[in-house]
């Protein structure tokens, strides 16, 4: 793997182009055209631009959930074209946290055991380590205020708790780099707060990167970079957007 | 016991499954039930017994490919977060066995039941025991073998179907129903 390392950015994407071909025509529709993107550790890059111009292709193709029809995507130096299904499921654990836009918990799982998945699907944990990462999800699911929520299955759990269960399973490993697709649609002012102050700790404290396709303007504005996603490329932020901060930040 | 491990993840779907899981429950339960009530009894009852194992097969590949379909975006999300393609085809061949095994005991359970209602109706003493007696052994093993072969084979496909699944395709489908 250390004979394929090429870059030394966290991500970075050259040339990448996605297409697919349309199920009744069998035209190509591309999805993706030219993306040329560099994320270092600890940034926040926010993806917006309208619906069906390709953020969510653009967040799988980061998240290594599809392959890219031409072009690299390098992971932390690796780029994930050259690695076998396995290599890049490996790739993917170690590095990457995702938040799915339909959050995608467990029916069957407390909101603790969903925050702890990841963990729990890669290996068998030695006791100790079983301790703490209980303890971390606990942390992490009251720091997004669901402490009484925990043992909670997400039938009885609403749309923003479930969305913030997703955000938690997210962080949950410690990635460098957490992929989310719209985190905070289905959030409230105080939960939005709590999600984004998380966000800047797991930032600041373990130099976290993150890739948030949202419209949320709160959202814009704590992000280090914001990206305009039209018809598959990557455009100027619009100058219309505006750069104060939010009222409710400190 | 690992929450996540797939032997967990299969029996509390399972234990969580509605409709289908019931129906599938119920089918293989009547079946097992009628093959050992008449086992020995009815005269070409060997040919019965690989037409109910025909059945069985019959009612594990609906079943697994059904409930793989319905639960499209949860199994894309396990594979997602780190679980492998084997373990993914373990899990739903591990939820196919919980289902013909408690359909197969219940089954075992109801013919047993319905040996000795027949048996004091038709006031015989004593052929209860020996009706028991002759369901276990190896007829009994032989049946059990029999079952779980099928089922593995009969959701081994399905699965493989659902393990090779576009992930991007199948995270971005809309959330379904809590019941598959």
């Amino acid at each position: 793997m250390e004979a394929i390392r090429q870059e030394t950015a966290l991500l970075a994407l050259s040339g990448v182009h996605k297409h697919y071909r349309h199920a009744r025509h069998g035209t190509h529709v591309d999805a993706l055209c030219d993306i040329n993107l560099r994320i270092e550790a600890g940034e926040m890059v926010a993806v917006c631009g309208p619906s069906g111009h390709g953020k969510t292709t653009l967040l799988n193709l980061i998240g290594l959930l599809e392959p890219a029809s031409a072009g690299s995507v390098c992971l932390d130096g690796i780029d994930a074209a050259r690695l076998d299904e396995r290599a890049r499921r490996a790739l993917r654990e170690r590095l990457i946290g995702p938040v799915f836009q339909t959050f995608s918990l467990m029916p069957v799982m407390t909101a603790q055991e969903n925050v702890m998945l990841p963990l729990l699907l890669r290996r068998r944990l030695p006791r100790p380590a079983w301790l703490d990462a209980r303890a971390y999800a606990t942390e992490l699911l009251a720091r997004l205020g669901l402490a009484a929520h925990v043992h909670h299955y997400p039938a009885r759990l609403d749309a923003g708790q479930c969305q913030r269960v997703a955000i938690a399973r997210a962080l949950m490993t410690r990635p460098r780099l957490v992929v989310a697709d719209e985190p905070t649609s289905r959030l409230d002012g105080s939960a939005l707060r709590m999600v984004l102050d998380l966000f800047c700790a797991c930032q600041h404290e373990q130099g976290t990167a993150f890739v948030i396709s949202t419209r949320d303007q709160r959202q814009l504005h704590r992000a280090s970079r914001t990206l305009q996603l039209n018809e598959g490329r990557i455009g100027q932020r619009p100058a219309d957007l505006p750069r104060r901060r939010p009222e409710w930040r400190a | 016991m690992n929450p996540a491990s797939p032997a967990c993840l299969a029996l509390r779907t399972v234990l969580a499954g509605r409709t289908r899981v019931r129906v599938a429950l119920l089918a293989v339960t009547v079946d097992v039930g009628a093959l050992a009530f008449g086992a020995g009894r009815l005269p070409g009852w060997h040919a019965l017994a690989l037409m109910g194992l025909a059945v069985i097969a019959c009612v594990v590949a609906a079943t697994v490919s059904l409930r793989a379909q319905a639960r499209q975006r949860e199994l894309a999300t396990l594979r997602a977060l780190g679980m492998s393609r084997t373990a993914l085809v373990l899990m739903l061949e591990l939820e196919a066995l919980w289902i013909t095994g408690l359909g197969a005991l219940l089954g075992l359970l109801g013919s047993s039941t319905a040996e000795r209602i027949a048996a004091s109706w038709q006031a015989r003493p004593g052929d209860p025991a020996a009706l028991v007696g002759a369901a276990c052994g190896m007829p009994l093993l032989a049946s059990v073998c029999g079952i779980a072969g099928v089922t593995i084979l009969a959701a081994l496909p399905p699965a493989l179907h659902a393990a090779r699944r576009d992930l991007a395709l199948a995270l971005a489908l809309l959330p379904a129903h809590q019941d598959p």
